[in-house]
């Protein structure tokens, strides 16, 4: 078969190349895999047999590798299935003892070019994210101290912001280069600000509504913010890892979710049912800014009634605490 | 017993009142000059008495006299035969009725299975006792010494004077008990009239009173009952509270007409009495009728009654200057009813405090009046616990017209369980006419029925208003420079 070429790439644990062979010579196959040093590709690694594999071309053009009856055998790494003969156009990746070779036919397509402007528009993206949500936050802190504030009061906040966001974007990163074998730290830092200002822009929402429909249970339960802007950020940076297995990820996270919140929620429904509702009027914004229409004095006198039904109720059943001290 | 404390916050100082407890037991000794009710011929020597020789022999006279008829009064954890709480009382029968706090046998009187009452004489002697009535409002109690000789026992009288509220201020009166469990004592102390702002009537003895001594009595230098050891004030020197003697002989005139209290339904007679006693002091409050309080744009209302006890307050002179104007006043029924050392109920506080912004923005504004923690009730904020139920919230808008600017209010409410009726209820509201200026008003209402509530609830929301124009500000304090 004229113009035939195959190369053959042998993956380090990470999954990078490590040797790289090319088989152009259709005369000089089968070629042979192996330990011995009399193979074409010799693999240093002792779950390999001295002869393993042979790979070789049909008629048609196809690419196989064939298990030499070995201990250890050829696994198709797509399927994690021991197989006598895998074929490599379909499958690719072989393991050999503990080597992984991925097998390429030498006329199949490549990815087209990436261009290079695509990374610096991340760290634009950055920059600006970085900028809003700096923002963002002095702002808040801004609006948050009423009395005489020191400077340090702005600077703190922020610096542990920073530092929080360096080292969760850091630590995706490394996770990133050792599992998926690049860094992404541009891409993982876009995901955890966008994440970030996602949370401060819900935590304002929940507060104005709180505030706009004299709800402010709103706010003190809204335990679930958190936790769905982090399962969002884990899935961002799973996503940038291109994990293989993004439905199981995406179900796991989901699963994380439920219980996370699940838990909060029962932690603080018990800690609620001890101590009952503060006295206070919760958050507060400019009355411009609420939305609930408000009643009138005789219905929301009236409206006590429901109330009071509700605690003689609650005073007919037994508490159950145990915290009731009986002496001095 | 460590007496329950509670605290009065007001804007000077944090005053605080103990209750105190304290015992008296008969033993054949001088002989009982007159039968319960006295002789009103008695009062004319009586004051003569003070004058007539050295202080400390007419203090050695009394005691002399009193040992026989004062008690320390205990109860006893069932379980460990032990005392829990001691206090004191004093015989004002033949048969062996004697008088003590309420506060002293509380426990007792809610708890009757965990709990029984012993009394022990100045002579060793000592007895188990029933509990015949009580008088939650007053703090008062009359118990029964168990006995079996039948004999006729000495008791105290109480005095005319006393009763008819005609003892001159000044008069050297003697409060008897045993204070801190380390002996019966007998204290020389001056009678001052009756407290003023207070609602409830309460004798003010300049005396040291302790601890223990609660249900003691205090006579005059004849040995007639003036009053009952109830309460003093720690952060004061020898102020201490007695309960006017006409009360104890009202409730011993009681308990010996009336069918004794079973005890096993102790709950709901102390439940009545609380009802009773909101019922006549609400009643009161609103008869005596309230006034306006103009601040800045905006005016409330004040109790008129003559025993709210009110202050004022302001930041205007802080350092560093604040970024916003604040003043308040504030007004504080100082009512108590101890129940059990739990639940301390029957106080009404009513605050108003009026915002200014001088450099905070609107948003800045708002999350300024966000941030006070108002918090519960007292020490016990709004937990659940075994009297009771959690405490629930409600949040709503209210509608203004042209006079009432429009409100944002919370209602806060909790129940006893243990007395049905009665509630703990905050109101706290806040004016939402204005970005940078507002009026923010704070009702508590401590063991108040539901109707109380609602009626009064309503009319202080009722009260937040807008000035007339030109209305004089008589509340205003000046606000000092500051821009708009």
């Amino acid at each position: 078969m004229s113009g035939a070429l195959m190369w053959v790439e042998v993956l380090d644990r990470h999954g990078d190349v490590s040797a790289r062979y090319r088989f152009d010579d259709i005369a000089r196959w089968p070629v042979r895999v192996g330990r011995s040093p009399d193979n074409d590709i010799v693999l240093d690694d002792p779950h390999v047999a001295p002869h393993h594999a042979v790979i070789s071309m049909d008629r048609d053009g196809h690419l196989f590798i064939d298990d030499e009856g070995t201990i250890n055998g050829l696994v198709n790494e797509a399927t994690r299935q021991r197989q006598a003969r895998v074929a490599c156009a379909t499958h690719p990746l072989v393991r050999l003892g503990r080597t992984r070779l991925r097998v390429r036919d030498g006329r199949e397509p490549v990815a087209p070019e990436r261009p290079l402007s695509r990374e610096v528009g991340g760290g634009w993206l950055a920059l600006g994210l970085t900028l809003v949500l700096g923002a963002v936050s002095l702002l808040d802190l801004w609006l948050g101290y009423t009395g005489n504030t020191p400077t340090s009061h702005f600077v703190m906040p922020m610096m542990m912001l920073s530092l929080l966001i360096l080292v969760w974007t850091s630590g995706w990163a490394i996770v990133s280069r050792i599992f998926a074998g690049q860094a992404w730290y541009t891409r993982h830092l876009v995901t955890a600000l966008a994440a970030t200002l996602l949370a401060v822009f819900w935590y304002g929402l929940s507060e104005w509504l709180a505030y706009a429909l004299a709800w402010p249970a709103l706010r003190e339960r809204d335990m679930a913010s958190l936790w769905v802007v982090a399962a969002l950020a884990c899935y961002g940076h799973l996503h940038i890892m291109a994990v293989r297995q993004m439905r199981l990820a995406g179900s796991l996270l989901v699963f994380a979710l439920v219980a996370g919140v699940g838990l909060q929620w029962a932690s603080q429904h018990e800690t609620r049912k001890w101590n009952g509702d503060s006295a206070a009027l919760g958050p507060l914004k400019p009355p411009v800014l609420q939305l609930s229409p408000p009643t009138p004095l005789p219905a929301f006198i009236d409206a006590n009634q429901a109330m009071k039904a509700r605690l003689d109720a609650a005073r007919k059943k037994t508490p159950d605490d145990g915290e009731d001290e009986l002496a001095d | 017993m460590i007496a329950p404390a509670r605290s009065h916050l007001s804007a000077l100082a944090v005053l605080s009142l103990i209750l105190i407890l304290c015992p008296a037991r008969a033993e054949a000794q001088s002989r009982t000059p007159a039968k319960a009710n006295g002789k009103a011929a008695a009062a004319p020597t009586t004051q003569a008495t003070p004058q007539a020789g050295p202080v400390s022999s007419i203090a050695e006279g009394v005691y002399a006299r009193a040992k026989s008829r004062i008690l320390q009064i205990r109860t006893l954890l069932n379980s460990a035969g032990r005392q829990s709480t001691i206090g004191s009382g004093f015989l004002v029968s033949a048969d062996g009725l004697a008088v003590t706090n309420y506060h002293v046998i509380s426990q007792y009187a809610l708890e009757p299975k965990t709990y029984r009452l012993e009394y022990a004489a100045p002579d060793g002697s000592k007895g188990g006792m029933t509990l015949l009535a009580i008088d939650v409002a007053n703090d008062l109690a009359v118990v029964r010494l168990a006995r079996t000789d039948g004999a006729e026992l000495p008791y105290f009288d109480f005095d005319d004077r006393a009763l008819a509220d005609a003892l001159p201020k000044g008069e050297r009166i003697y409060a008897m008990g045993n204070p801190l469990d380390i002996g019966f004592t007998i204290v020389e102390g001056t009678y001052n009239g009756l407290v003023d702002k207070s609602y409830d009537e309460r004798i003010h003895l300049s005396g040291a009173i302790n601890p223990g001594m609660s249900g003691g009595p205090v006579t005059n230098a004849d040995g007639r009952v003036v009053g009952v050891n109830v309460a003093k004030r720690t952060d004061a020197e020898q102020v201490g509270f007695l309960v006017p003697a006409k009360f104890a002989a009202r409730l011993v005139e009681s308990a010996k007409r009336d069918k004794p209290l079973d005890v096993s339904k102790s709950k709901l007679e102390i439940g009545r009495q609380l009802m009773a006693w909101q019922s006549g002091f609400y009643d009161q409050f609103n008869r005596q009728g309230f006034k306006d309080a103009t601040f800045g744009p905006y005016r409330g209302m004040e109790s008129a009654a003559r025993w709210m006890n009110c202050w004022a307050s302001t930041n205007a002179n802080a350092v560093p200057k604040p970024r916003h104007v604040q003043s308040s006043t504030r007004c504080d029924s100082q009512t108590g009813l101890y129940v059990s050392n739990q639940i301390y109920t029957g106080r009404l506080t009513m605050d108003i405090t009026w915002y200014q912004a001088t450099d905070l923005n609107a948003f800045q504004f708002a999350n300024m009046l966000s941030g006070p923690g108002w918090g519960g009730f007292g020490s016990y904020g709004g937990r659940s616990n075994r009297r009771m139920t959690e405490q629930i919230c409600r949040h709503d808008f209210i509608a203004g017209d042209a006079s009432h600017p429009r409100l944002r209010a919370t209602w806060c409410a909790r129940a006893y369980r243990e007395f049905e009726g009665l509630y703990d209820v905050i109101l706290i509201a806040l004016t939402q006419d204005r970005d940078r200026e507002a009026l923010l008003g704070r009702l508590t209402m401590r063991g108040v029925g539901w109707d109380n509530a609602n009626a009064l609830g309503k009319r202080f929301l009722d009260s937040l208003r807008l000035a007339p124009p030109g209305a004089t500000p008589a509340a205003t304090p000046p606000v000092n420079g500051g821009g708009q």
